[in-house]
């Protein structure tokens, strides 16, 4: 076997579903219309602080008017209920894509970079593992796409969130978390503590932010940063093998919740991005019998499914353009659904491992 | 194409732009769009228990010569991606009137008129200050003052 043969074997294992992806593709439609941030506050300062980062933003010379930016607001919004729906899924994940890099990036032309990339790269991935092919409006206007789930959109997918936490964890190492007397964890806390309503805050007090303070030990706050950086590398040393690639994720989605009650900062994003390595047919299935290629999905009616998802598109928008965040709400919910999650995938990964013992 | 070599393509592709992106962030540039994730690299936020840590106030002034304090967050509204640094830039202690952009002080005068409705501002001073936090008891120490004064009379 050659090492080419070694990759594709590699590369195309895997056990998600089309259902699993066609139930992932609207809650990722839902969840981005839920949390996207307005961008139409730009238009609340002078061209002179604009410092766009390295790239395509460059080009901007002045802050665009308000109007241009609601259009673009409606127009992501509206790609995303037809990617929700699955109606010409394929084209609406590249305008998707397209639409969230240049409003997320709208939202970065004073300097300061959140780098949510893996939203973008999510549906522009998947549209190659034809995640409209179920679960979908696509699905009832055209025949089944015939053969198995591809499964190598999905590695790339892992990949990518690997590498993402690779570039996270470098800098820290680099930069001296890991020497005894960084405590760096603490310092960020401190600073996140002691400015009420920080900028990148989305509570006011987070809840474990009180007794935290109260956290002396100079070996725990160290063991925390030491925690954090082998936790962003061990997530690309995970890609390899999906189990402990999806454990690591559900690992992550608990120091998530754990930094959104300490610090108040929700990684919303990566917990959405992590819903694609979920096989959610386990439980949205309500016929585990069911054969790949069927169209639709049992549990989900059409029309009214349809007219629901338009309908939420119009609300979450109206709300954000009337500066009515409703990712206020949203962030901690998805934050906290996303813990609930992975510590369930743990804990039926640790009972499957003592089986096995 | 088939997925064989799709699949292939996209990996060298995944690769090729995770490299650039990661050499882009290790030489200090932040690009965007990139293959990166917020790092907080910065390990040396505390000094043994000790957060320094800078804010900013402005001081409107009247024509009567009376003057009142604004705290930052009344000029500039609170967004996720309008930290100090951002701020710094256009008014921060390193600029003098002269070279802050005409353009910012008709958006300071605007902001200001918003904080004091009807009423008429001469000049701002924008003043840094620079605190030391203590970790262990929550106090603060002023350890620096600098301030910007501008002139808004001839602004319209």
């Amino acid at each position: 076997m050659t090492l080419g043969d070694r990759f594709d074997a590699w590369v195309h294992s895997g056990r998600f579903s089309r259902v699993d992806l066609g139930i992932y593709r609207i809650i990722f439609s839902i969840s981005l219309l839920l949390t996207l941030p307005d961008i139409t506050w730009i238009t609340s300062f002078p061209d002179d602080f604009l410092r766009p980062p390295i790239g395509p933003f460059q080009l901007m010379t002045a802050v665009p008017p308000y109007p241009f930016l609601v259009g673009l607001e409606i127009a992501r919004s509206a790609a995303l209920v037809l990617l929700g729906l699955g109606l010409y899924t394929r084209l609406m994940s590249v305008l998707v894509a397209f639409l969230l890099t240049t409003t997320l990036g709208l939202g970065y032309v004073f300097g300061h970079v959140h780098h949510t990339i893996l939203l973008v790269l999510t549906p522009l991935v998947l549209c190659f593992a034809d995640w409209g092919s179920q679960v979908s409006l696509d699905s009832r206007r055209r025949n089944p796409v015939p053969g198995q789930q591809q499964q190598w959109p999905l590695r790339i997918l892992a990949l990518t969130v690997g590498f993402a936490f690779f570039a996270a964890a470098l800098p820290k190492l680099l930069g001296g978390w890991l020497a005894p007397t960084s405590q760096a964890t603490k310092g960020y806390f401190y600073a996140y503590y002691f400015t009420p309503q920080h900028p990148t805050s989305t509570m006011s007090e987070p809840w474990l932010a009180g007794a935290a303070t109260h956290l002396h030990s100079v070996a725990a706050w160290e063991l925390i940063d030491w925690l954090t950086v082998l936790l962003e590398f061990g997530i690309l040393l995970a890609v390899p093998w999906w189990s402990a690639f999806r454990s690591a994720l559900a690992i992550a989605t608990v120091f998530h919740l754990g930094v959104f009650l300490l610090v108040g900062i929700s990684f919303t994003p990566n917990v959405i991005v992590y819903g694609a390595f979920v096989s959610w047919s386990r439980y949205f299935s309500t016929n585990k019998q069911r054969p790949e290629g069927v169209r639709g999905h049992p549990a989900i009616k059409a029309g009214p499914a349809s007219v629901g998802l338009i309908g939420f598109g119009f609300v979450t928008t109206w709300l954000l353009i009337a500066r009515h965040d409703p990712g206020v709400i949203a962030d901690p919910v998805i934050v906290a659904i996303g813990a609930v999650i992975g510590l369930g995938y743990l804990a039926r990964s640790g009972r499957s491992v003592v089986r096995r013992l | 194409m088939n997925h064989r070599l799709l699949a292939r393509w996209m990996f060298a592709l995944s690769c090729l732009v995770f490299a650039v992106s990661v050499v882009g962030r290790i030489l200090g540039i932040d690009p965007y769009p990139a293959l990166l994730m917020p790092s907080f690299a910065n390990s040396s936020v505390l000094s043994g228990n000790t957060l320094t840590m800078g804010r900013a106030e402005f001081v409107a002034y009247f024509p009567d010569g009376s003057s009142s304090r604004v705290p930052a967050d009344q000029i500039v509204p609170v967004t996720p991606d309008i930290p100090g640094p951002v701020l710094e830039r256009a008014l921060g202690p390193s600029k003098t009137e002269d070279t802050v952009d005409p353009g910012t002080k008709r958006w300071l005068k605007s902001r200001l008129q918003e904080v004091f409705p009807g009423q008429d501002i001469t000049a701002v001073n924008v003043v840094w200050e620079t605190m030391a936090r203590s970790t262990v008891d929550g106090s603060a120490k002023l350890i620096r003052q600098q301030s910007l004064s501008i002139d808004l009379r001839s602004i319209q």
